[in-house]
């Protein structure tokens, strides 16, 4: 006998599909005129019933309420959790639940006694906790663990000692000074998890909603899990998106010494603005280490102080503490897992920020409170840096709004060069361990919140007596940033997740965001850069992996582009090869013009004769499999530099073909766009002429893509540091079909 | 005549507060660079998605909006009132003048910035809708 429940369900599927219809038609009754009126309304009726039934069919099949409800409302547990549901929908949810509930089996025997086991840990580390001890892990059983932690409570019971933190939920300042510290170990229950990849602040939120990357030795936030290319475009366009970017390492770096103070900052940022030196405005842009660019980030100098702060991407990071360690006599503080930060951008990035930060008083506010009432443009100077002394968002309910002021918002724009925004012992006691972990005092546990917010009567002032030093700079146009002490971020981002004009991003967006502002995104569209370079080998090997996993009906990526190019590697942006390929039609014994037909090939001692574009292409694919390098190939075009000027106006040659596997090539960032139909690819190949021949290509597309600012596809990349007209073709790997563009230096 | 004062010259936006979503959809503005016919379709446009409370594309603002905000100042009020013109044809148009204030930001160098304050006359048409 078939299921009876099945049986059912088809039946309601094909009612559902039923489409009624008349069986008889009144409008033909007498046979020799058409009645209109009654036709009419009989096609009518029909129209309406298939309308009906596509409606019915669609929710025929749907057994639960959810299901109605769309994607952003659903949740992972509504299945079974009818809070999960919304309020309107949870009585059905409910009736609907006790129908088809699943039993819920009960573990038993060794699955039984691990749980409780477990269970009896976590009680004694939450009892440590509480007692504001720290308790002590080592990577052992459960059992082991649990003897270990029991040891520690009897002792501190017996001999009474002193908390080790001064609040109940755990935090402490863990800071390195001289030397790297090790990250923090987190919860005992997600101890191991966290142990090769740190997490966030606010890793247990970002988990539920977004794809997480494990990289550079952090969890991080990848894409929210719920598509999001078009909304978040327009989210950036006219409200704000947030990102907790505490995987940026901080270090300070103190010198009391105010000469070479500011020689370190120098050779560090080379500004020449005596505001940044000061401290009135910060710094977002180039870091050099040993003459060298490795990264645009942010830096704030207290010179008062003697401290700088350095914020970096964590890949830079490591290297830039050891230059400071080896070569700089000064104190650095790891502040890696001390410091954390929130990035928000778009044009209510501002007035957001302000909502979530509820201020002690001081002289700043009047101003602050003038300047969230604009919309975020570029009236409020970029490198603007304000501190505060905040309380903990958490204990109030609603968010901050300030009332608009009658002031005119240009004179306190005038007024801005000539206040003090930045109070220096607040930015002190960002620097300080000590009072970092001040500011740690009595955090309030979510007990504690819960049972505020229970009494009705209660004042926010009665319980908050926190003081939370903050540091708020406008890095670049519509982008603003928070800096906080690490424990202090998750509650500010809970707050600041709950605003309306805010939504959460992950490192996908922020690439998003600059491709379609038309910046470029570390690393990879810098692929003069150590880590630009290294991503750019990476992502070729992947590729490759992912070529070679392809079953042999399809055709690979490879085979496709060896019809048009010899040489370029399919996977990546081969600039091993473009260098080669450049510096060869520079050789000085080059003939005046190459044969175009393909000849045999003619040595000379070990070296091939160069009379055709074909030995030349040969040449190339023979240089391609003696060298891999390890080290960028390109670097980054320098006007100052003689060799680069000989270069760019085409009057420099090469003497040999060993002479161009030492040499490195000089290349500019470019933005692409087309100027008719197409598409552009990353790895995209750029052409100066309509011949796509080898010889021909000047550069490649680093991220390609749709622009959704723009409406039309476009590029960033890097090409030959030469003169080309504005005009060039954009061929896609693996493909034959050229694209007319126009370029544009960034 | 004043003295012109040295520096790049960085013409700040006259549009400083935040706008509602009802606001941003019902308002065009017309800048030097808007060419005459580009403004004219785009406003069609959004009159036209006003206009019908049916179809695939709807503002979910129609209720309440009755009327679409067309702004011009210095000079792109000629071109704001012809445009205004072209719509008198077809629909009731309010024409308002009235001034902005505008800041100008003169870069000297990476430090220094010399603000001057200016007015600007500007003009504000008022389409009406003709709801269906």
């Amino acid at each position: 006998m078939s299921n009876p429940n099945i049986n059912r369900k088809k039946a309601r599927l094909y009612n559902s599909r039923n489409i009624r219809a008349q069986s008889t038609d009144p409008s033909l009754d007498s046979k020799e005129k058409l009645s209109v009126p009654t036709f009419l309304a009989s096609r009518q009726f029909e129209i309406k019933s298939f309308e009906l039934s596509q409606l019915n069919s669609k929710n025929a099949l749907s057994t639960r309420i959810f299901q109605s409800l769309p994607r952003s409302l659903r949740r992972r547990a509504a299945s079974h959790n009818v809070k999960r549901i919304p309020k309107r929908l949870r009585v059905r949810a409910v009736r609907e639940m006790s129908a088809t509930g699943p039993v819920k089996r009960m573990p038993k025997g060794r699955q039984l006694y691990k749980i409780q086991s477990a269970k009896r840990l976590l009680r004694v580390a939450g009892r440590l906790k509480s007692m504001k001890q720290i308790p002590e892990f080592k990577s052992v059983n459960i059992r082991q663990q649990y003897k270990l932690l029991s040891k520690q409570l009897k002792e501190l019971v017996e001999n009474k000692k002193l908390p080790q933190v001064n609040n109940a939920v755990g935090s402490r300042d863990v800071v390195g000074i001289n030397k790297l510290t090790n990250a923090p170990s987190g919860n005992i229950k997600y101890f191991k998890r966290q142990r090769d990849f740190v997490w966030l602040p606010t890793h247990i939120w970002h988990a539920k909603r977004f794809k997480m990357i494990k990289n550079h030795g952090y969890q991080i936030p990848h894409t929210p899990t719920q598509k999001c290319f078009k909304s978040m475009s327009r989210q950036g366009k006219t409200k704000a998106i947030a990102f907790d970017t505490s995987y940026y390492g901080t270090m300070i770096i103190n010198i009391p010494d105010k000469q070479s103070y500011k020689n370190v900052l120098h050779d560090l940022i080379r500004t020449k603005s005596t505001k940044v030196v000061n401290g009135e405005k910060s710094y977002y842009g180039w870091i050099y280490m040993n003459s060298q660019q490795i990264y645009q980030g942010y830096v704030y100098s207290s010179l008062a102080n003697g401290q700088i702060i350095i914020r970096v991407f964590p890949s830079v990071y490591k290297k830039l503490f050891k230059h400071f360690k080896e070569n700089v006599n000064c104190t650095i503080q790891d502040c890696r897992f001390a410091l954390g930060s929130i990035e928000l951008t778009g044009p209510a990035a501002l007035s957001s920020l302000s909502k979530m930060l509820h201020l002690h008083d001081s002289k700043t506010i009047e101003i602050w409170k003038q300047l969230t009432s604009v919309q975020d443009t570029d009236l409020i100077p970029i490198g603007t840096t304000f501190t505060f002394d905040s309380q903990d968002p958490r204990i109030f309910k609603s968010f901050k709004m300030y009332k608009s002021d009658t002031t005119n918002i240009y004179d306190v724009i005038i007024s801005l060069q000539s206040t003090q925004l930045v109070d220096p012992s607040i930015v002190n006691q960002i620097c300080q361990s000590e009072s970092r972990n001040n500011s740690y005092k009595d955090q309030l546990t979510n007990k504690d919140i819960g049972k505020f917010h229970a009494n009705l009567t209660s004042q926010p002032k009665d319980i908050s007596k926190s003081h939370i030093p903050a540091l708020v700079s406008k890095l670049a146009r519509q982008k603003w940033m928070i800096i906080l002490p690490w424990h202090w971020i998750l509650p500010f981002w809970l707050t600041l997740a709950k605003i309306r004009d805010v939504k959460p991003g992950g490192i996908q967006q922020i690439y998003q965001l600059n491709f379609e502002n038309g910046v470029g995104s570390f690393p990879q569209d810098f692929p003069w850069l150590e880590d630009g370079w290294i991503y750019n080998d990476i992502n070729g090997q992947a590729n490759l992996f992912k070529a070679s996993k392809l079953p042999k009906s399809q055709v690979t990526l490879a085979a496709a582009e060896s019809k048009v190019s010899d040489v370029f590697d399919a996977y990546k942006c081969d600039w091993h090869s473009l260098r080669n390929i450049t510096y060869i039609q520079k050789l000085k014994n080059l003939p005046e013009k190459l044969e175009s037909k393909t000849n045999y090939a003619s040595f000379e001692g070990l070296e091939r004769n160069i009379t055709s574009t074909h030995d030349l292409i040969q040449v190339v694919r023979s240089l391609k499999e003696e060298i891999v390098d390890s080290e960028p190939v390109i670097e980054l075009y320098d006007e100052t530099n003689p060799n680069h000027k000989q270069f760019h106006d085409n009057s420099s040659t090469i003497e040999s073909i060993p002479a161009i596997v030492r040499s490195k090539l000089p290349v500019r960032q470019v933005r692409v766009t087309l100027i008719g139909e197409g598409t552009i690819s990353n790895n995209a190949r750029v052409y100066s002429d309509k011949d796509a021949c080898d010889v021909n290509v000047i550069g490649f597309v680093t991220s390609g893509g749709m622009n959704l600012r723009q409406g039309a596809f476009t590029g960033i990349g890097a090409i030959v540091a030469q003169e080309f007209s504005s005009q060039i073709y954009i061929r896609n790997v693996g493909q034959t079909k050229l694209y007319l563009g126009k370029l544009e230096l960034v | 005549m004043t003295k012109r004062i040295q520096g790049k010259h960085i013409k700040h936006t006259a549009n400083i507060k935040p706008r509602t979503q009802t606001e941003q959809i019902s308002t065009f503005l017309i800048k030097s660079q808007t060419p005459y016919v580009s403004a004219i379709k785009k406003i069609s446009k959004q009159l036209s998605k006003f206009e019908h409370s049916t179809g695939v594309k709807k503002y979910s603002q129609y209720k309440q909006v009755s009327y679409i905000t067309v702004k011009g100042m210095g000079k792109s009020i000629e071109k704001t009132l012809s445009v205004g013109l072209y719509f008198q044809e077809r629909y009731n148009v309010d024409i308002h003048t009235g001034t902005v204030e505008v800041l100008d930001e003169f870069q000297q160098d990476e430090d220094e910035s010399v603000y001057k304050k200016r007015l600007v006359s500007s003009v504000e048409l008022k389409i009406w809708l003709k709801k269906e």
